[in-house]
């Protein structure tokens, strides 16, 4: 699954924010997307699953020989399309436990229906089982109840993006709140699934060693612009990303 | 009699009106602030139908459903994507709209001169009244019954969600407004199938019956019960209305001259229990499920309590007595 963007801008109150001229995410397995604060990041994360419009420019979702256009559907459609978000700052459902998220997350809308309510049967065995495959793979104080700390609830949010079984899946900032060996654990099962060719991935970080180690591809975004992409090797070796953003 | 039935039959009706407003603001975190709007649109449509029309009661409620359904739906499409301090506007604004058509559009309901008669669907003499009120409580039975299977439902869990952070719920894929939309016009429907059964009931209709405190009387039931609890509109509106409209102020021994206080009375109560119930239990009397277990687990330990204490006081009495007597005897004996 590949994004296309073309002439992509945004701007608040005339105040210009991001502005692509031309770009492709999801070619190359994983990719990194860095760049300073205030660069553009989250707001591009946020145009291509169609929760910030653009002001102008147009988004492609390319999946097989169906081109989707982002630009007219809503973001629970571009979900469903296949390309699923992780979330930056802390997100969730306060009232559901860490069970009912996942489950959440992994039924289909076809079940949550107004008959549907009179069933007995309200557990999806297929589910419950890849539920129990997550929870025995990541560790919860407390699996049956709510995820307390912000680390629980952070790593839930990538747990409920993976269950969905995305085609392409976007990461913002998935070490910030995460522990280390955490975050090891799930960039792991995220590289095996992209290995598999169930998925691709854009990660979103400011922690470089975690885009060297595990991206093959990588974008650097200054000032609203896509200034420089190549391989991890280029991009270390590149004049323009070490001036503006590594500082040397 | 036949008064107790009639206020047995419009609690039951007030229960149906939380119930809804359960689903939409403790499930769904929709405000609805114009809960009478809906239940006054139905009762007069009913009577509409049935006085001006001469329709059947079966055809008038049927086409009652109709018409709330459209407007609600309509209603829901424009004020649904806004935000909740604007549906709580939006539908305030409703309700006293229809509030004003019933007195404005004389030649439909004939305004503050009032609407009536309109009679009871079941027609064997003698029974209408328990016969209306039988059918009112299988309805309410049965919505509470899809209400306790909706709180385990996917339907339900989905709702919970859109409650917590609708966004995040959009982004796993969940198209949050069509559920919403749905949901919203279904319960406002059953509101305004509520008026329309309110119009048998009341008899004769009049603008009056179209006030606000109708829609904060349905709000305060359904906070003290538990707004995300599945019993607490039933419980909230059996404290409130059962408790002070029916037991207080109707079969409290009052006399004559305090009688006018009565009412007064019941709302500074109402307002006292409500502040007290917000202090000490800010989610109601139920709180959340696991909450109300607890409640009732308080509940049962106190009556046990009250139990034992009773059957000691009963022993203590009878030994007492019994010494008594006893002691007499001794002293006669002697």
């Amino acid at each position: 699954m590949k994004l296309h963007m073309r002439n992509l801008t945004k701007a608040y109150h005339a105040h210009p924010v991001l502005n692509v001229k031309e770009a492709s995410l999801g070619t190359h397995g994983v990719e990194g997307l860095i760049g300073p604060n205030g660069a553009g990041k989250s707001t591009l994360m946020g145009l291509l699953t169609r929760r910030i419009k653009p002001s102008t420019g147009t988004i492609k979702l390319e999946d097989g020989d169906v081109t989707h256009r982002l630009n007219l559907i809503r973001s629970h459609q571009v979900a469903n399309l296949g390309l699923v978000k992780t979330n930056q700052r802390i997100q969730g459902f306060s009232s559901l436990t860490i069970r009912d998220n996942l489950r959440l997350a992994a039924t289909s809308t076809i079940d949550e229906t107004y008959r549907g309510v009179l069933d007995d049967d309200q557990v999806d065995e297929a589910i419950e089982a890849e539920i129990d495959r997550y929870l025995s793979q990541f560790s919860f104080a407390d699996p049956d109840g709510f995820a307390k700390s912000g680390g629980e609830k952070k790593l839930l949010d990538i747990l409920r993006c993976l269950i969905l079984k995305p085609r392409m899946l976007l990461m913002d900032e998935p070490t910030a709140g995460l522990p280390d060996d955490i975050t090891k654990e799930v960039m792991d099962l995220v590289g095996a699934k992209v290995e598999a060719g169930d998925m691709t991935v854009v990660i979103v970080e400011h922690d470089l060693d975690l885009i060297w180690k595990y991206c093959s591809y990588v974008h650097f975004l200054s000032e609203g612009e896509i200034l420089f992409h190549g391989t991890p090797d280029d991009v270390k070796n590149n004049r323009v990303v070490a001036e503006k953003y590594m500082g040397v | 009699m036949a008064y107790l039935i009639f206020s047995l039959s419009l609690l039951l009706i007030y229960i149906g009106l939380a119930q809804m407003l359960h689903v939409q603001f403790g499930l769904l975190g929709v405000p609805n602030f114009g809960v009478v709007g809906f239940w006054g649109l139905g009762m007069y449509s009913v009577g509409v139908m049935k006085v001006q029309l001469d329709m059947s009661f079966v055809d008038s409620m049927v086409l009652t459903a109709a018409l709330v359904a459209v407007v609600s739906y309509v209603l829901g499409a424009l004020i649904l994507r806004l935000e909740r301090q604007a549906i709580l506007c939006a539908t305030i604004a409703f309700s006293a709209i229809i509030a004003l058509l019933a007195v404005t559009e004389k030649w439909m309901t004939m305004g503050v001169v009032g609407l009536g008669t309109i009679r009871q669907p079941f027609r064997i003499f003698g029974l209408e009244e328990i016969l209306f009120f039988f059918f009112l409580l299988v309805l309410i039975i049965g919505v509470q019954v899809y209400l306790l299977k909706l709180h385990k439902s996917r339907l339900g869990r989905l709702m919970v969600a859109i409650r917590d952070n609708e966004e995040l719920a959009a982004s796993l894929g969940k198209n949050t407004f069509r559920v919403k939309i749905i949901a919203f016009t279904l319960t406002c429907t059953i509101m305004g199938v509520l008026g329309g059964l309110s119009a048998p009931l009341n008899q004769f209709l009049t603008p009056n019956m179209i006030v606000p405190s109708i829609t904060f009387a349905v709000w305060i039931s359904l906070v003290l019960g538990g707004k995300e609890h599945a019993l607490g509109a039933m419980l909230g509106v059996f404290v409130t209305f059962g408790l002070f409209d029916i037991l207080i102020e109707t079969y409290a021994p009052v006399s004559p001259q305090f009688a006018v206080l009565v009412p007064n009375i019941k709302l500074f109560l109402y307002g006292a229990l409500l502040v007290g119930v917000l202090v000490y239990r800010p989610k109601g009397f139920l709180g959340q499920s696991s909450k109300a277990d607890e409640v009732l687990a308080v509940l049962g330990h106190g009556i046990a309590i009250i139990g034992s204490e009773l059957c000691e006081a009963k022993n203590a009495i009878s030994k007492g007595v019994d010494r008594a007597l006893n002691g007499r005897k001794t002293e006669d004996d002697a």
